[in-house]
């Protein structure tokens, strides 16, 4: 098929393909004319989470013992449309890591955030002009580093990380060409919700999406083939086959960086999971109350009534108490309680915010239901009871 | 990766010889479809065996039979393939004229980069779809640990029982959770080993659906065919996040079309059994399948009579719901209680009832099938596609897959508009999930209507 295109219809498709790339690049880099730096390390920044290394040209540290860091730059108040762009590169962040922007542009109100690109250590350009609310008067700006959305593992702490530059700075198309490429192969992990939806990026513009950049493409050039240079029409079906491939292509790519995350995260026999807390915790309500795999009519006959307003943590417990016969008690289903639950059955209440239903004085309060129970042990974010009558 | 071929192979065992005895032309067959196919009947007598085993309460442990059922199924791929040896219809001859164009080869990398990816993070991550670890193997987990035996109810009742288990999808069929069980037995409870029937799955219905396609048009359109299919981002996830019943409707429902429309070219007994088995085995494995199977007896129906005699059955059925419209639809009484069936409410026993009003989710159904990442440009063919069939003048095989897209289309369109269901559109919950079981019939479809107009245009075969 390919002999039915010459050369010079392949060097002026090949054009329009750069052409079109070049006139969204213009558009998405918002080409403000502003040409000002500004250097987030120069002056010192704030370790709030993880320990500081160094703080010298380059800003060296490690992640706390939950895996986490966050970073406070010291910098004074500006105006936010002087720079559209922050160029970061970090050195020794593993894809089992995401790096948020945070800002704050109006006092005393939440900070905004913005998810970065999959930071390594070339310097990344991230499109501060495309996050909602990047307007105004900045008056406080930082960097949360945190493990990926739902399946991102936390890590020990020791986990050196180098912040090589921080710099924010205009909008401009001759430095910032490859900007569009690096967001079409943004690394996009896993997450509880890939199985229902794939979306699109939220920080790029309808145009720039590579779903339609290539179909503009596609149009483009089956009007030059069909009219311009009045070949067969069978190049068409050459040009969408390009543009599946066009678009395979990026999902290969993200494939790819996904199989290198599961294989360095997941890679090892004992599959460790996101929410390994709650695993232990089953796991020591389940010794706790002597609830062994190899004792069947026991974990049978016990039943566990996981008392919990968050809905996820909740049948994530469940998930992981079983085999034990377990499921959960809802304060706003269950009208009359009391009667839902047996002598010998136990209650486990969780809460994630280290406030947890307690008894009182030996009963459970559970809307107008008032259970006797007897508390058998307690931690910080549960408590576990077993039901007397 | 020796954990998904080992899985492939017991289920291809287990449907091999089954498949073998049945088939009645050689010639309709390809060994693609043989075995993607016997896998697909493995899978259906491995669940159908367990449903056995949990009625009559059988006490037997999931290693024992696993091991016998293993074995069994290695036998009979070498008796097969010593068979097939005998009646000289097994040539060892590769036949790679396909590679011998540099687009196919390229085509075929691609492929096989996509199953890589699929195989290797299938079997790194653990279980991680929602409904998956909520719902369908933590019923699997059950019936490891406690035996097959071991009855489900839902909450409210569990509230009330003593010593029962409740799971979220108690009410729901058991073929998923069963296969997790039946590999319990060789793998116990390891869920990401357990997770290798997935990719198995996918490699078997990537054999059938190039098989079939080959038989209706010719390998090239095959191979294009099972490159769109391999190549489709949500498909890989749900292959690739193993968990979820979806996928394997899609797989049973497009296998069943394509039998249905060889039995529409020639119909015979053993043709017929072999659309039962597959089309009931989408009904065990998710209740929505119910409404697939509806349509599909409908559109087999309708198939069955000839094209002018069709044309009058879509004006009775069209007349028919002009006036059910306009009489505010019927209601029957009969003896499992009262039939509702209005423009404003379906009432069905058993089924529940549903108040239709309409509910807009037209940007949700643009966002989730033309401005995400999950199904390329596929859905970008659609005026293309419609061009072709109105242009092509032989539809005897692509009006079957055309009926049956037109009919979901409605389907999906009363659930999604009309009913509470709008929710799970408008949050994408549903909405993809339930389009990805008629996914690989689409491209089925677009296939056979490009074939279908090229052969046409140039007189030839392409």
């Amino acid at each position: 098929m390919l002999k039915l295109l010459n050369i010079r219809f392949i060097l002026i498709i090949s054009i329009v393909f750069i052409l079109l790339y070049l006139i969204v690049s213009y558009f998405l880099l918002d080409n403000t004319g502003h040409s000002a730096t500004k250097n987030l390390l120069t002056n010192r920044a704030n370790i709030i989470y993880g320990k500081l290394i160094s703080n010298q040209t380059l800003l060296e540290f490690e992640l706390d013992e939950f895996g986490e860091a966050a970073i406070l730059f010291n910098t004074p108040s500006f105006d936010a449309a002087d720079y559209s762009q922050l160029r970061l590169s970090i050195d020794g962040l593993s894809k089992n890591y995401q790096v948020q922007f945070v800002w704050v542009n109006k006092l005393n109100s939440a900070p905004n955030e913005m998810q970065l690109l999959q930071a390594n250590s070339e310097i990344q350009v991230d499109l501060l002009s495309r996050a909602p609310h990047w307007d105004g008067k900045i008056f406080q700006l930082g960097l949360r580093i945190i493990p990926q959305e739902h399946l991102g593992l936390t890590r020990a702490s020791g986990q050196t990380v180098k912040i090589n530059s921080a710099v924010l700075s205009g909008g401009s198309i001759l430095n910032s060409f490859s900007t569009l490429a690096a967001y079409w192969l943004k690394y996009d992990s896993w997450n509880y919700r890939s199985i229902n939806h794939l979306k699109m990026n939220v920080y790029l513009p309808f145009y720039a999406q590579p779903l339609i950049f290539i179909l503009i493409w596609l149009l483009l050039c089956t009007v030059i083939s069909l009219f311009v240079f009045k070949i067969k029409k069978m190049n068409v079906i050459m040009f969408v086959l390009f543009a599946w491939l066009f678009l395979d292509i990026l999902f290969l790519h993200n494939s790819s960086a996904k199989n290198v995350w599961a294989n360095a995260v997941y890679s090892t026999d004992e599959k460790q999971l996101p929410d390994e807390d709650l695993n232990k915790l089953a796991l020591q309500i389940k010794s706790l109350l002597g609830l062994n795999n190899d004792k069947k009519d026991k974990i049978k006959s016990h039943k566990v009534l996981i008392l919990s307003s968050d809905r996820y943590q909740r049948a994530r417990l469940i998930y992981h108490m079983l085999p034990v016969n377990s499921s959960f008690l809802d304060k706003k289903l269950e009208e009359n309680a009391k009667t839902k639950v047996a002598a010998g059955d136990y209650i486990l209440s969780y809460d994630v915010a280290n406030n947890p239903q307690k008894p009182s004085s030996g009963r459970l309060q559970l809307n107008d239901s008032n259970i006797k129970v007897k508390e058998i042990a307690q931690g910080i974010n549960f408590s576990i009871m077993k039901v007397i009558n | 990766m020796i954990n998904i071929l080992f899985l492939f192979i017991v289920y291809l065992g287990c449907g091999l010889l089954f498949h073998h005895a049945i088939r009645q032309d050689v010639r309709e067959y390809n060994w693609q479809k043989i075995v993607g196919e016997s896998f697909f009947i493995g899978v259906f007598f491995i669940v159908l065996m367990n449903n056995a085993i949990q009625f009559f309460a059988f006490i037997i442990p999931q290693s024992i039979l696993f091991s016998i059922i293993a074995v069994l199924a290695i036998c009979s791929i070498i008796y097969y393939l010593y068979k097939m040896k005998l009646d000289g219809l097994l040539k060892f001859k590769l036949n790679l004229s396909l590679l011998s164009n540099k687009y196919f080869i390229l085509i075929f990398i691609i492929i096989l980069l996509h199953l890589y990816y699929i195989f290797e993070q299938n079997q790194s991550l653990p279980l991680t779809p929602w409904d998956a670890w909520n719902g369908w193997i933590a019923k699997a987990k059950i019936w490891y640990y406690h035996g097959l035996v071991e009855v489900l109810v839902d909450r409210a009742n569990w509230l009330l029982s003593e010593e029962n288990f409740t799971n979220p999808t108690a009410h729901y069929p058991d073929a998923l959770p069963l296969l997790y069980v039946f590999n319990s037995g060789f793998y116990g409870w390891n869920e990401t080993a357990l997770n290798a029937i997935y990719p198995a799955m996918f490699i078997a219905f990537l054999l059938a659906f190039y098989g079939n396609i080959k038989l209706f048009s010719n390998r090239n359109y095959a191979l294009i065919a099972v490159f769109v299919l391999s190549s489709i981002p949500f498909v890989n996830v749900h292959v690739t996040l193993a968990g979820y019943a979806d996928i394997w409707i899609a797989a049973f429902l497009t296998i069943s079309l394509f039998n249905a429309q060889h039995f529409l070219s020639r119909p015979s007994v053993s043709r017929f059994i072999i659309v039962l088995i597959f089309i009931f085995s989408t009904v065990m494995f998710k209740l929505e399948s119910w409404i697939w199977l509806s349509i599909f007896i409908v559109v087999l129906l309708l198939c069955l009579r000839n094209e002018t005699r069709r044309k009058w059955i879509y004006l009775i059925l069209f007349s028919v719901s002009v006036i059910w419209y306009l009489f505010g639809g019927f209601s029957l009484d009969l003896p499992f209680g009262k039939v509702i069936l209005s423009p404003n409410l379906i009432k069905i026993p058993a089924l529940g009832t549903y108040t239709l009003s309409f509910v807009d989710t037209t940007s949700a159904w643009i966002e989730a099938l033309f401005f995400s990442k999950n199904w390329n440009l596929l859905w970008y063919s659609i005026p293309f596609v419609l061009f072709l069939y109105y242009k092509t003048e032989n539809k005897e095989l692509i009006v079957l897959p055309a009926l049956y897209l037109l009919f979901t289309v409605f389907f999906i369109y009363v659930l999604f508009y009309m009913t509470y269901a709008s929710i799970f559109a408008n949050d994408f919950t549903s909405s993809n999930r339930i389009v990805l079981h008629i996914v690989p019939i689409y491209i089925y479809f677009v296939i056979q209507v490009t074939y279908q107009f090229q052969t046409e245009r140039s007189g030839v075969d392409t």
